[in-house]
């Protein structure tokens, strides 16, 4: 295989693994709150009033959200040879970008509008956004390091069970 | 509206699945007959795979509150809750495997092609047994 044959694979590989992580970080941010809140009761009722339609957008802007910025991560950070203390760093900071755009998005989308055509003061609105980015800032850093150490756990056993190979295309 | 939407949900999940288990079984065949592009044909498979699998986890919340889902307390309930684990531990096997295959690319070595028979043949049987899980869930 010749050198850009050999690039273009190791971005089709690369590509593949931020899929697969932006995918398996959103997925398992969703079964952990979904089964406690489950368990403990509180879901049957909110559920129902959230709105399938809405739900389902809320989704796929979080997958969205959590793919653009994993690739931005796995741009800047190499797992196999970077500290642990540099991942983590790189890991809360896009963390703190997800939980503070993921918030604004929400914000602009269905805050904006809902001032706009019910009794729902706009200040109110900004006054959530103001107050809530700094809290969503610091969730998402937690929510961020805490899916870096299982995709680091994650990372290392693929590497430990996988077929043998004498290549190392963790980056293009 | 809210009918179609709720019957378009449930549609999608279910095709989802069937995407997820015959993706799988198409795999491990092709690995279990020595194919040469059988690891051309997990990779492809693992893109497609954790694109169904976002949309398998949205639809089946989406179906959890259109249903009316009976509390946890119900051996309903009981049975979901461990469905959720399962569907949790799956993931994260599912991640390794993907993360396994990324990293080997599309050489197909006999090692590679030994390797996709095992963890393809585990992906599908682990999926049939998500499918008998909902199947309980759905008919009791």
């Amino acid at each position: 295989m010749g050198d850009a044959a050999t690039a273009t694979a190791a971005t089709g590989q690369q590509r593949l693994t931020d899929w697969t992580v932006a995918t398996t970080n959103v997925v398992c941010f969703v079964l952990a709150l979904l089964i406690p809140a489950y368990a403990s009761g509180g879901l049957s009722d909110v559920l129902p009033n959230l709105g399938t339609a809405a739900g389902l957008a809320v989704f796929a802007y979080l997958w969205l959200l959590v793919w653009a910025t994993t690739r931005w991560l796995l741009g800047h950070v190499d797992p196999s040879d970077d500290s642990l203390v540099r991942i983590l760093l790189w890991a809360g900071a896009s963390g703190a970008l997800d939980g503070i755009v993921f918030l604004v998005g929400i914000v602009l989308v269905a805050g904006v509008p809902a001032a706009l055509i019910t009794s729902l003061e706009l200040l109110s609105v900004a006054l959530i956004a103001l107050i809530g980015t700094p809290i969503a800032a610091v969730v998402g850093t937690v929510v961020g390091i805490a899916t870096a150490g299982l995709d680091l756990l994650l990372l290392r056993t693929a590497n430990a069970v996988g077929p043998a190979t004498d290549r190392r295309p963790d980056r293009p | 509206m809210s009918e179609s939407l709720h019957l378009a949900v449930r549609t999608a999940h279910v095709l989802a699945m069937a995407v997820l288990v015959g993706g799988a079984a198409t795999v491990w065949l092709s690995a279990r007959r020595q194919l040469d592009d059988c690891v051309a044909l997990a990779e492809t498979y693992e893109w497609v795979f954790w694109g169904t699998l976002g949309a398998l986890v949205a639809t089946g919340v989406g179906n959890l509150g259109a249903l009316g889902a009976p509390g946890p307390e119900t051996r309903w309930g009981q049975m979901l809750l461990a469905k959720l684990a399962v569907v949790a531990l799956f993931v994260l096997a599912s991640a390794v495997r993907t993360l396994a295959v990324a990293r080997v690319g599309t050489g197909s070595s006999a090692a590679a092609i030994d390797w996709s028979e095992r963890a393809y043949g585990l992906t599908t049987v682990a999926l049939l047994g998500l499918v008998a899980l909902a199947e309980v869930l759905a008919h009791g």
